[in-house]
């Protein structure tokens, strides 16, 4: 299948600062995928770099087959690009900045941008500095839209949005890429809406990749356990059995990748005494937080 | 897609056109009104050997109008297009993003070429009326520098505005403000008559200063 995007040993520092390492991913046509990680793991960064704002310390991107750095205008015309912050034209009202996009693109749905906009209740003459954070930003999603690319790519989408207008959007979007066979490349904070709708994922840690992997299979690999300890609570390394672990009182929690038998092995050649050891289904953010986190 | 940009920077520059006209029109009504005055509170042969001999210019109103006014619209141009980072959304559009920037400053520099002929037209028009038509000429000459003061001013405040680095906004500074200084020594008609053709060619190696900003940021510089 085609790659849209690809991204070869990438690395990139800000000054003596790590950002990641010899990160490797490819994004299918015709997918939904996801990157997601805590405030400053680089998806921001990843999202620059392969809209050409930022040139990588080393390492390669490729988007529908041209070097990022370098897109022609012509590609850009097929990237449908929600820059962090849903930045658009504030100085125009919401009739002029449609005016202004639709020169540029053949195939603009001018139907599906007022579509999109009308439900917002203002007036075409009404300024979008005037607008509150979540109303910009549903007139950026609404020119995106209407551009109809054959790539989106959408930098924290969910920025201000209230549930009700983030499940319409998500609606929006799973019938633009399954309908046109079209690709999303995505970041959000709001796990619990990309469940629903990626189908790869990247999760980023600290200088690091944590994971990369289809969603589905994430979901079905990863688990909670839970048990209780008896003695001195154990300081347990992060290794293949233990991706992350949590503790209160003599509350225990591990989050691993392996089955149930294979943990309560590794407990018992630890030499830790536990009970009541139960396995908890996560959705992804859970499973995002175990993975990841909570600080 | 030009029409586009066209419209965008339309957007943003019609309340400076509307107010840099009246502005304008305002001075230059002035001046016709002083003029007429002088000759009505002194004869003639007074009025002329003030101009003329002691060559004092009579429109001395309009000196720093036009260097302001082309300052005032490189900052109304370009701030909006630098706020929150959305030069992005210009870089993301399908046009060669040096052309975008170009043409964006083209648009500033058309507009201050359309007020710089109506500046001289309209002085022609008031001096002819009042003065022989040497006097009008050497006036046209001793506006002139005003006149590409602005455009140089212009150039100077987008490549400072497009700029993020502070450095590189001193070094532009630093190049074009003794040229826009310049522009304005002594005060007596004529001055820059043998003058003005060196400053125009040295002012044109500053036409496309703004792709440097917009490279650097392109490149995702900072510094």
């Amino acid at each position: 299948m085609e790659n849209v995007i690809e991204c070869v040993n990438l690395t990139h520092s800000y000054g003596n600062k790590l950002i990641y390492e010899n990160l490797n991913f490819s994004v299918q046509k015709g997918k939904i995928f996801g990157i997601l990680g805590k405030n400053g793991t680089g998806k921001t960064t990843t999202i620059n770099i392969l809209m050409g704002f930022l040139r990588p310390t080393s390492g390669s991107c490729y988007v529908l087959g041209e070097e990022s750095h370098n897109l022609s205008p012509e590609t850009r015309r097929k990237i449908g690009l929600l820059h962090e912050g849903h930045v658009c034209y504030e100085f125009m009202t919401v009739e002029q900045v449609e005016r202004f996009y639709s020169q540029f693109f053949p195939n603009w749905k001018r139907d599906l941008y007022y579509g999109l906009i009308d439900r917002l209740g203002v007036a075409c003459d009404h300024k979008i500095s005037k607008m509150s954070c979540g109303q910009r930003s549903q007139v950026a999603l609404g020119l995106i839209m209407a551009q109809d690319p054959e790539l989106m790519i959408l930098d924290d989408y969910s920025m201000g949005l209230d549930a009700g207008y983030r499940m319409l959007f998500i609606d929006y979007l799973i019938d633009y890429v399954r309908e046109n066979n079209k690709t999303v490349f995505m970041t959000s904070h709001i796990i619990q809406d990309l469940e629903q709708i990626i189908d790869d994922a990247i999760i980023m840690g600290r200088k690091r990749i944590l994971l990369q992997m289809p969603i589905k299979e994430f979901l079905n690999t990863f688990h909670q356990y839970h048990f209780n300890i008896d003695g001195q609570v154990p300081n347990l390394d992060f290794d293949d059995v233990v991706a992350n672990w949590e503790s209160l009182k003599n509350h225990f929690t591990i989050y691993s990748f392996k089955p149930e038998t294979e943990v309560k092995k590794y407990l018992e050649n630890k030499g830790i005494s536990f009970g009541d050891f139960t396995e908890t289904t996560m959705n992804l953010e859970h499973a995002f937080i175990g993975l990841t986190g909570k600080y | 897609m030009y029409k586009a940009i066209l419209y965008k920077e339309w957007i943003k520059i019609r309340w400076w056109v509307i107010g840099y006209l009246v502005v304008m029109l305002g001075s230059l009504i002035y001046i016709g009104l002083d003029v007429r005055q002088w000759f009505e509170m002194n004869d003639a042969i007074r009025v002329w050997l003030y101009v003329i001999q002691r060559s004092v210019p009579f429109f001395k109103s309009l000196k720093f109008i036009p260097v302001f006014a082309g300052i005032l619209l490189a900052i109304i141009q370009f701030v909006p297009e630098m706020v929150k980072k959305r030069y992005r959304l210009t870089f993301h559009l399908p046009i060669d993003e040096n052309k975008s920037l170009l043409f964006m400053s083209f648009v500033g520099l058309g507009m201050i070429a359309l007020f710089s002929l109506l500046v001289l037209v309209s002085l022609a028009v008031v001096s002819s009326i009042y003065f022989p038509h040497e006097v009008s000429a050497i006036s046209l000459l001793t506006v002139a520098p005003w006149l590409l003061a602005s455009f140089v001013a212009y150039l100077g405040a987008s490549a400072i505005t497009v700029d993020p680095s502070w450095k590189y906004r001193v070094v532009y500074a630093v190049l074009l403000y003794p040229i826009v200084q310049s522009l304005f020594l002594g005060g007596n008609l004529g001055l820059y008559r043998f003058s003005l053709i060196s400053y125009i060619f040295l002012s044109l190696i500053f036409i496309l200063i703004v792709l440097f900003p917009g490279y650097r940021l392109r490149k995702g510089s900072r510094l």
